[in-house]
């Protein structure tokens, strides 16, 4: 019973990052129609400049602010680069480019940091700096950082879509983009804001995974864009309660797997869990039957 | 020297295409402060081409428009909306997912104050949408979501309100509901360009109005002489 616990408590703080990642894919999705399959890349690589900028300085709020900058890395250099595509409409190329900037990312990190080792983070920072155990189960404050900044992220996002005018020009445009463009919603400022928006969550998120995991290789970049996008699959593509809900079923899903099997099945089993709920209800868990 | 300032909208040798086809050609036309000025003509006939035009939503490939004495052929949407001409989209362009609050909301995106008044006149003007406020807009019958479409435009404090075929689709009731509607309007003041295939009810409520024909047009004037044109009552207005 105890090991339950346990194993739902990993659950939660594995979902809740997985919700982040895919709420931020999402809205770049509903928002500017881009399926971002750099997402995971650029969260890893803010990851490897907030490991290089504490190496150099060892100064820790610097460092943070290095992993949030992930948001100029996105807005700056990946949104113009889509940006012609995407006003032609051509969605497979979007998607193929997108692919290409998540492979030239994992080769810089290959390549030009840290020579391609891994990284890892000092024990000061992985674990939060303290837990709690009760008998079995072990409660890191990073695990409580975690819970935390993702329902901070979320009352923030909801209140941001619902009670401003720009959050609801932002909705308006995943609903109806032709409606919003004949009520002169300006669309190009809308979809800097969603790139905006998703790197800030993407920041948050590489400095979630440095508290909890507390390293990081150049192939988790593209394994953190699959694990995204099965969640987006999961909760329904473009469904931001959807990227909730679904993010949160694979973080408990994975855990449980990975307590009660023995051998390395957490992966096998979640996307098989996935492909199954896909077959039965391909719009997702919130998109329904279609 | 034409003075344009005398014109609220001014729509000069205008062409547009899509592609290789020309959609509409050498469209002139003006639009007076407080006038009804409607577009009648048969469907493809090039009315929606040009609204969508002036809004900013087609490039033009020949001509000029102005507005309030600006030149704005090549001003983009959110710009032309923002200086003050709106308009109520063919279908309603009713954002269903959102309610009826958020619909008007979105209407004085481009405000920097007076929402809340301008709401309130819209509730007091249209009662069902002050009921129905925090409704899905998709649950809203055809009238009322064409009833909200117009609160919308006017939640934008427009210059000039442009409709694309508001009667389409309504029970005759109603359509006459949205052409009293349409009325009152200029009665408080507004401006209005009203593109329309309900010839009758258009020329009767409008000033002047412009008879489209395969994208070009083909008479003009104010609405009592189109009424009274043989050609125009046989093919427009049931003889």
């Amino acid at each position: 019973m105890e090991a339950l616990i346990a194993y739902l408590e990993a659950g939660l703080v594995s979902g809740s990052i997985y919700s982040l990642i895919a709420i931020g894919m999402n809205l770049l999705l509903v928002v500017s129609d881009v399926i971002l399959f750099a997402y995971g890349e650029i969260v890893v690589i803010s990851m490897y400049l907030c490991w290089l900028i504490l190496k150099l300085s060892g100064n820790y709020l610097l460092a943070f602010f290095g992993a949030l900058g992930s948001s100029v890395i996105l807005t700056l250099l990946v949104e113009p680069l889509l940006r012609g595509l995407r006003e032609k409409r051509l969605v497979v190329e979007t998607l193929v480019m997108t692919i290409a900037v998540g492979m030239i990312l994992t080769e810089i990190m290959a390549h030009f940091l840290n020579a391609g080792l891994p990284i890892a983070f000092p024990p000061s920072v992985v674990g939060g700096g303290g837990e709690a155990s009760f008998g079995l189960i072990k409660i890191a404050a990073a695990d409580v950082y975690v819970i935390l900044a993702t329902l901070a992220l979320l009352v923030s996002l909801y209140y941001f879509l619902f009670k401003t005018k720009q959050g609801k020009a932002l909705r308006a445009i995943s609903y109806n983009i032709q409606v919003a463009r004949l009520l002169g919603i300006p669309l190009q400022k809308a979809t800097s804001i969603s790139f905006i928006i998703a790197g800030l969550m993407s920041g948050v998120t590489a400095a979630l995974f440095i508290v909890t995991i507390g390293v990081a290789s150049p192939e988790l970049g593209a394994h953190v864009t699959f694990k995204g996008m099965a969640v987006m699959l999961l909760g329904g593509m473009g469904s931001l309660k959807g990227g909730v809900v679904g993010g949160y079923i694979l973080g408990i899903i994975e855990c449980l797997v990975r307590g009660y099997f023995i051998g390395d099945w957490a992966d096998a089993i979640a996307m098989g869990c996935i492909m199954i709920i896909i077959i039965l209800r391909p719009g997702g868990i919130i998109g329904g039957a279609r | 020297m034409e003075k344009n300032n005398s014109f609220l909208l001014r729509v000069k040798d205008l062409s547009i295409s899509y592609g290789n086809i020309i959609a509409i050609r050498e469209i002139n036309l003006k639009v007076e402060k407080g006038e009804i000025v409607t577009l009648i003509g048969a469907n493809g006939a090039g009315k929606s081409t040009l609204v969508k035009g002036i809004l900013g939503i087609q490039r033009p490939s020949r001509g000029s428009i102005s507005f309030l004495g600006q030149d704005i052929t090549w001003t983009t949407v959110d710009r032309i909306v923002a200086s003050g001409i709106v308009l109520v989209p063919e279908g309603r362009g009713i954002v269903m997912e959102m309610t009826v609050m958020e619909n008007l909301e979105l209407g004085a995106y481009h405000r920097r104050e007076g929402v809340l008044v301008s709401m309130e006149q819209v509730f007091e003007q249209f009662p069902i949408l002050r009921e129905r406020k925090h409704q899905k807009a998709g649950l809203l019958s055809g009238g009322q979501q064409q009833i909200l479409a117009i609160g919308r435009a006017l939640m934008a404090d427009p210059v000039l309100i442009m409709m694309d075929e508001p009667s389409l689709g309504l029970a005759p009731i109603l359509v006459h509901q949205v052409f009293e509607i349409i009325a009152g309007l200029k009665k408080s003041g507004h401006t209005i360009l009203l593109a329309e295939q309900n010839a009758r009810k258009a020329t009767q409520i409008a000033d002047r109005g412009y008879v489209f024909e395969k994208g070009r047009i083909i008479l003009e004037g104010p609405s009592q002489d189109l009424i009274h044109n043989e050609m125009v009552s046989k093919a427009y207005l049931g003889g």
